[in-house]
């Protein structure tokens, strides 16, 4: 038994007197060194230890946090979660979950992790920077990091649930610009991550983004119009993706806040569309056995044909809507859980990328999204980052000033094709997706 | 524990250490259309140490208060520290002496919202709500609330000896309102640095929820602008928007070393000479960006960034104020004991003009009046972007109708450059929010109303 579980178990006996309890426990070691104008800039090492306590009083809830594995703290915190659940207003959906049977994932820990040092960290912060520079003299290294993390996470509740875990991350980010004769360009950020210190490139990271921030000089102004969109995975993750999440999230359907709440079965997306959530995607970084409540997290098919397939939900939205839980709570131990995807796949179509561009007569290829979107009624509207003017079936110059409108639920419906081209995006999410074409897209230039 | 700290800077082997003492209680309660969606405290608190050695920067952090865990923590911080210097070009070279500061800092507050219990926060959430969902159109609705009580002591090899008090209170409503199948919502927030009757102090919150139904239902019915290059009238939030975003980031020393769009351009002309644009902790006591004193234990003053049209100064921490010569004003900042201090803007705004309010929308031909921000952006070539609530069109002088879904984008400097009035208004209008530079950061921003161009992003016809 873990650690963290025996502290967990210890709390609920204690604490027998409180009939739905769950707690939830966190250790992080995490290294970081941190890489700021074209230089090392500052090493980081941390180890956190968490807490979250949730409980049940006469179907109230309340909830305390601490940064701290000290059982008598953590009982100090139970009878704090406690008193609030007293003042709280009863609602019959509170559950804490019974349990389910959870089958542990493997390739999630690189024991090697335990050995890694900061030097270490330092080595590889030192490549990621001196690759970037050393490819173009034009090439200026803003931000960024190498960073570790060697994490354990164990879930207890009254009515049974008894799990932990164990995963460690790599993760790199790097963020730039180039300048030339006066012109910045537009700042990108590429960003890498893995389990496994062997799968994580840091060069690779380091060459895609001087690449595509050197491509993006000489950007010009274009008209504006109204046409197509080629969305890069990025670009897709950041402007359709986001606002499609939202509105899937259990609790945003149970109060009225989307426009999936009648739709399971019915058609919200073009046809050649389909997405799936898969936590034991092999080399998905938000791969887990069990989700914050203990309960696992089979692979969903969300969207099918374009046709809506499921939302997601943790055991309060499940109990709410007389379903079951899908398994994707969320959050760490600070709030109570949430609800998000693990690792969201796209299946890729069958043409690739140079194929989509060859057949757009006027548009635009969005490297990236800087924007605003409604989640509420999925509008959107953004600047272009490092964009690419379309002009029959041909890459003309690089965009500058463009901005893009739309709507998501719009935009999905539009969706002219799907590039063979699979990436994938490591941000808030992991995700693995191709390109999308999308029709009647509003481009306005400044 | 000031004397724990003390005794580890004594035996500290770092060219410089600073150690901070943080303890952060924080309530959080949202209701969400009837339900209590999360009502929760927690408790987090340590030292996070920062140390220079060999001419580099290592940073470490503990919850655990024992005297022996917080030296384990800066021998950790130490050997962070080494190993950095190995791979670095340039070494920080030190600032040179700073001045001590040994003082204690509380925050301004009128009735503590901790006299007022969790029961009293939830109950008053639960009428609000269930007020907004009473409205015509609003199906749903979601009231939150968000208090944070942060103590400080701050040490350093400086002799600096820093105690802070700070009291900071979030509200935030938002209505969504549902009719033939058109789904919009309407938010009105408050954030401010103080206590229960600060926050309410202009507005009781029926009037803040109230306000959020209004911009809902009126949404409802608003259509889409045309996108265009446009004449535009800012409301304080957008002009603290645009001030944080579109300028004050990339005035941040850090990002003007990494080459943003303000390198090399003190004392050059990059607005209209009827912008001052300042940053300052201690503007006023009570918006929501009040910094006495920085996470270096720098006293904070006034960064006058842009004087009549000319840039005048970056926002600095200690190590780039002393290579670049400029001088820190309190603008190192660290959200929690486990982050070190990085530059970040306190309270950001633009100096109020001499234009009357309404003479900037009447000597309007045509053009945008636009209020409340969404989200926003800036790349570090000035590039800005950000989501409008309302975009009211104006026609010869007056407001005509309501047009919803706009954003506004341009570059920060041209967009300062166009500015042609600016009114004898002011407001800080931010503090419902947080800035985000790899670990968050309490802001406020505005300034007065002021009329200038940028593109407004909307629909374009076939």
């Amino acid at each position: 038994m873990s650690r963290l579980l025996e502290l967990g178990e210890n709390i609920l006996r204690k604490a027998e007197n409180i009939d739905d309890l769950e707690i939830y426990l966190v250790t992080d070691t995490n290294i970081d060194v941190g890489i700021q104008s074209n230089e090392i800039n500052m090493s980081r090492y941390h180890v956190k230890e968490q807490v979250g306590v949730r409980v049940l009083h006469d179907d109230r809830l309340g909830f305390s946090s601490v940064h701290s594995l000290d059982e008598r703290v953590i009982l100090k915190k139970v009878k704090e979660a406690y008193n609030i659940a007293k003042n709280s207003i009863p609602d019959e959906n509170n559950l804490i979950p019974a349990p389910k049977k959870v089958s542990h994932l493997k390739g999630i820990y690189d024991k090697t992790i335990q050995d890694f040092e900061v030097q270490d960290a330092v080595r590889n912060a030192k490549l990621l920077l001196e690759t970037c520079l050393n490819q173009d003299d034009r090439f200026s290294f803003s931000d960024g990091f190498f960073a570790t993390h060697d994490m354990q996470r164990a879930v207890v509740n009254s009515r049974g649930v008894s799990e932990s875990e164990r995963s460690s991350v790599y993760i790199c980010l790097a963020m730039g610009m180039a300048s030339d004769k006066g012109e910045i360009s537009n700042e990108d950020l590429k960003v890498g991550g893995s389990n496994y210190i062997a799968d994580i490139d840091v060069e690779m990271v380091a060459r895609e983004l001087v690449e595509s921030t050197i491509n993006s000089l000489g950007a010009k102004k274009a008209k504006s119009f109204e046409g197509t969109g080629i969305l890069s995975p990025q670009a897709l993750a950041m402007m359709l993706f986001m606002g499609l999440i939202y509105p899937l999230k259990g609790n945003r359907v149970l109060r009225g806040m989307s426009p999936f709440t009648d739709k399971i079965g019915e058609k919200i997306a073009a046809s050649n569309f389909n997405l799936v959530d898969h936590s034991r995607l092999p080399k998905g970084l938000r791969c887990r056995s069990f989700d914050r409540e203990g309960l696992p997290i089979p692979k969903l098919k969300i969207v099918e044909d374009g046709v809506l397939k499921s939302h997601l939900h943790n055991s309060y939205t499940a109990n709410a809507m007389d379903v079951q839980s899908t398994g994707h709570a969320s959050g760490g131990p600070r709030t109570i859980p949430s609800i998000d995807p693990t690792n969201l796949v796209l299946s890729p179509g069958n043409r690739g990328l140079e194929h989509l561009i060859s057949e757009v007569e006027n548009g635009v290829l969005i490297n990236r999204f800087s924007g605003d979107i409604n989640p509420v009624n999925g509008d959107f509207s953004g600047v272009v980052k490092g964009g690419y003017m379309i002009e029959g079936g041909a890459i003309k110059h690089p965009l500058k000033n463009m901005m893009v409108s739309g709507n998501v639920f719009d935009s999905l419906n539009n969706i002219s094709a799907i590039s063979s081209n699979v990436e994938k995006v490591a941000s808030l999410l992991y995700m693995e997706l191709p390109y999308l074409q999308v029709e009647d897209l509003s481009f306005t230039s400044g | 524990m000031k004397d724990i700290l003390l005794r580890l800077v004594e035996k500290s082997d770092g060219d410089y250490i600073e150690l901070r003492y943080h303890t952060r209680d924080q309530k959080r309660i949202e209701v969400v259309k009837g339900d209590t969606e999360e009502v929760h405290s927690s408790t987090y608190g340590g030292v996070g140490i920062r140390v220079l050695v060999d001419g580099a920067w290592g940073f470490s952090s503990t919850s655990r208060t024992r005297e022996e865990d917080i030296l384990k923590t800066m021998k950790s911080a130490e050997c962070a520290a080494r190993f950095s210097a190995k791979g670095k070009k340039e070494r920080v070279e030190g600032f040179g002496e700073m001045t001590p500061v040994d003082g204690t800092f509380k925050a301004r507050v009128n009735d503590s919202v901790t006299n007022h219990s969790i029961e009293d926060k939830v109950n008053l959430l639960t009428r609000l709500d269930k007020d907004m969902r009473a409205c015509s159109d609003i199906n749903s609705a979601k009231c939150l609330w968000n208090e944070i009580q942060d103590d400080k002591l701050i040490v350093n090899s400086f002799g600096t000896e820093v105690s802070l008090h700070d009291e900071k209170v979030e509200f935030h409503t938002i209505a969504y309102a549902d009719s033939n199948g058109e789904k919009v919502a309407g938010s009105e927030s408050r954030g401010i640095t103080g206590g229960w009757k600060d926050l309410f102090a202009i507005d009781p919150a029926e009037d803040i929820a109230q306000k959020a139904v209004k911009t809902a239902q009126q949404l409802l019915k608003a259509k889409h602008p045309k996108g265009d290059i446009a004449t535009v009238v800012l409301n304080p939030e957008l002009v603290g928007l645009i001030s944080h975003e579109a300028i004050g980031h990339t005035v941040e020393a850090d990002f003007v070393q990494s080459g943003s769009i303000a390198q090399g351009k003190i004392n050059e002309k990059v607005a209209s000479e009827l912008v001052t644009m300042v940053d300052h902790g201690t503007a006023t006591p009570h918006a929501a960006g009040w910094t006495p004193v920085d996470d270096e234990g720098i006293l904070s003053t006034r960064t006058e960034i842009i004087k009549e049209g000319v840039l005048n100064e970056y926002l600095y921490n200690m190590e780039i104020a002393s290579v670049l010569g400029g001088k820190p004003r309190g603008n190192a900042r660290a959200y929690e004991y486990s982050d070190p201090p990085i530059i970040r803007m306190t309270n950001t705004f633009i100096e109020p003009g001499d234009h009357g309010v309404d003479e900037l929308i009447e000597e309007t031909k045509e053009g945008f009046y636009l209020e409340g921000a969404k989200g926003g952006q800036a790349d570090a070539n000035g590039e800005f972007m950000f989501g409008v609530q309302k975009a009211w069109r104006i026609k010869d002088g007056e407001l005509t109708e309501l047009l919803r879904g706009a954003s506004i984008s341009g570059s920060g400097f041209e967009v300062l450059k166009s500015i042609d009035a600016v009114a004898d208004n002011f407001e800080f209008k931010m503090g419902a929010g947080y800035c985000g530079k790899f670990q968050r950061a309490k802001v406020d921003g505005g300034g007065p109303n002021l009329r200038c161009t940028a593109t407004v992003g909307g629909k374009q016809e076939g």
